[in-house]
């Protein structure tokens, strides 16, 4: 137990719509996303006097314009890509804990269909015209590395990084295949419950599975997260005015792969941020692996919610595709996860949208697919090349 | 319609001595004259010693696949008419690990652990690409 343990709790929640196409910016759905926390919870916009911002944006700046605060006591930017709102929400429980600030806002908007990074378009951009894998690529670290080795290689975008990890676990390890269909699967079924889940109404058979075509292998189709646009965000206050519907953080933790901006280099390619960053979130929470009632792993792509598993202790490397069999990840399993159907059947919202779905899993609120008994949540990110975060949340 | 190839920024100083020596069919890498550790890929540091005095010295054109990529989708119109195609992280020894094109259009049997090794391409005067091929040997 650390000194932020149950110091602050998240006061609200807050999320836009989950569309593909839409006239806003990032920026608009972030600050949509904020008020609505803000709604959740309570309390005046003007009021937050802290912010931390998942990314490179929107600015501080722009967030006091658009909620209207009037005394902003704290603010930073988390930039490691998909761990950035998971470590951003740790960070804002510290900032709370450490008096800095007593109202934080942690808000992300992503436009991954309508905005400049998108992979699926019809047309493919060369990477030197600054479209595509290029808009993408300029919010990563190791950008000489991009430009100098890996653009003219032919590898530019998350699957074709994410294969050298994938194919090193397989080779490693003899990790059977089929458990990142279970994972895809599991998670469309947990969409079909979610209101605001783009594939709520969408099924996804084995067949659908295995005929979709192969991007890079080992990653078929539905392996790799939606693109959408939408925004979700939380409001992380002081325990000592919680009500009801709060929910207090117990800790968490960020961790970085050794060579975090290189995939290639590092020692070991299976040693990840979470290797580091779960240890430490547990014990900072003083829980165990066995208490921890369901989890909203990030999943840019069904292996990585795999091997996060095994990085965060529950089962051993190469493991995860049987621990994920007979139904155990699945709702009324004994580990659900990805409840809302996450990024591969939600919406892409960085995790921002995990963070949401967990605290209305401890509320209650979870419609369908409430976990019944849901006493302690943990959420993760999982960014750039194999930052790591978590976060541990009880009721 | 031509399309335009994705090139390296040849002349980007932390990057130059390597792409130089690719011209002489050669692989060089960074070494710490303080210390003496090589590293890969290119720093302002030594990552031991935090030196400053970092030169360059050859490494082996022969290594093993330490992982690989296996792409079936272009995502940067030059690679459509060449899919699938393959990409090596080749293990040097030494702590060196290597990107490039695998340089065989054969992809089935690219595997963890496969010998390789290096096949300069010419692309022109100025640029000259390191690719790693299966080592018959």
């Amino acid at each position: 137990m650390a000194v932020l343990t149950d110091k602050a709790v998240i006061a609200g929640v807050g999320e836009t719509d989950y569309v593909r196409g839409t006239t806003k910016t990032s920026q608009e759905l972030a600050f949509e996303a904020a008020l609505a926390a803000c709604a959740d919870a309570g309390i005046e916009p003007e009021s937050v006097d802290g912010l931390v911002i998942p990314g490179r944006g929107p600015l501080n700046e722009d967030f006091v314009a658009a909620l209207g605060i009037r005394d902003l006591k704290y603010h930073s930017h988390v930039a490691i890509g998909g761990a950035s709102p998971v470590a951003a929400v740790v960070q804002a429980a510290a900032v709370v804990a450490a008096g800095l600030a007593s109202r934080v806002i942690v808000a992300a908007g992503l436009t991954f269909y309508s905005g400049p990074s998108r992979l699926s378009a019809q047309k493919t951009h060369s990477l030197d015209a600054g479209g595509g894998a290029a808009a993408m690529a300029a919010n990563m670290p190791g950008a000489r590395m991009r430009v100098n080795l890996e653009w003219p290689a032919g590898m530019s975008v998350p699957m074709q990084w994410y294969s050298l990890h994938a194919n090193r676990w397989f080779y490693e390890t003899n990790a059977d295949p089929e458990g990142m269909e279970i994972v895809a699967l599991t998670q469309r079924k947990h969409a079909h419950l979610n209101p605001k889940a783009f594939m709520r109404d969408r099924p996804l058979s084995h067949d659908d599975y295995v005929k979709a075509p192969l991007l890079v292998k080992p990653f078929r189709l539905y392996d790799i997260c939606l693109e959408t646009d939408g925004g979700a965000a939380v409001l992380v206050t002081s325990a000592s005015n919680a009500d009801k519907r709060s929910i207090p953080i117990a800790g968490g933790a960020e961790g970085h792969a050794d060579v975090p901006d290189d995939l290639a280099s590092r020692p070991d390619i299976l040693n990840m941020g979470m290797t580091k960053a779960a240890p430490r979130a547990f014990a900072m929470a003083g829980v165990t692996r066995d208490e921890i009632d369901f989890a909203e792993i990030y999943d840019c792509f069904t292996f990585i919610v795999l091997r996060q598993l095994e990085e965060l202790g529950f089962c051993a490397r190469g493991e995860a595709p049987d621990f994920v069999k007979g139904g155990r990840i699945g709702l009324g399993g004994a580990l659900p996860i990805n409840t809302h159907g996450g990024l591969l059947s939600q919406a892409h919202v960085v995790a921002m949208n995990h963070v949401v779905e967990a605290v209305r899993q401890l509320r209650g609120e979870a419609g369908e697919a409430q976990v019944r008994d849901a006493h302690i949540g943990l959420v993760t990110g999982y960014g750039d090349m194999s930052d790591g975060s978590v976060v541990i949340l009880h009721n | 319609m031509t399309t335009h190839r994705p090139l390296p920024q040849t002349e980007d100083p932390l990057y130059a001595p390597y792409f130089a020596a690719l011209k002489r069919r050669e692989i060089v890498v960074q070494h710490c004259a303080a210390c003496g550790h090589q590293q890969w890929p290119p720093r302002e540091r030594c990552f031991v010693c935090h030196s400053d005095q970092l030169g360059w010295q050859a490494a082996p054109q022969q290594g093993t696949v330490y992982t690989y990529m296996v792409s079936h989708r272009a995502f940067d119109p030059w690679f459509k008419d060449r899919l699938p195609y393959g990409l090596v992280v080749a293990d040097l020894g030494n702590g060196i690990r290597i990107m490039a094109p695998y340089a065989d259009t054969d992809v089935d049997d690219l595997e963890c652990g496969v010998k390789v090794q290096a096949f300069f391409e010419r692309v022109d005067d100025d640029v000259t690409l390191l690719q790693w091929e299966r080592n018959p040997g």
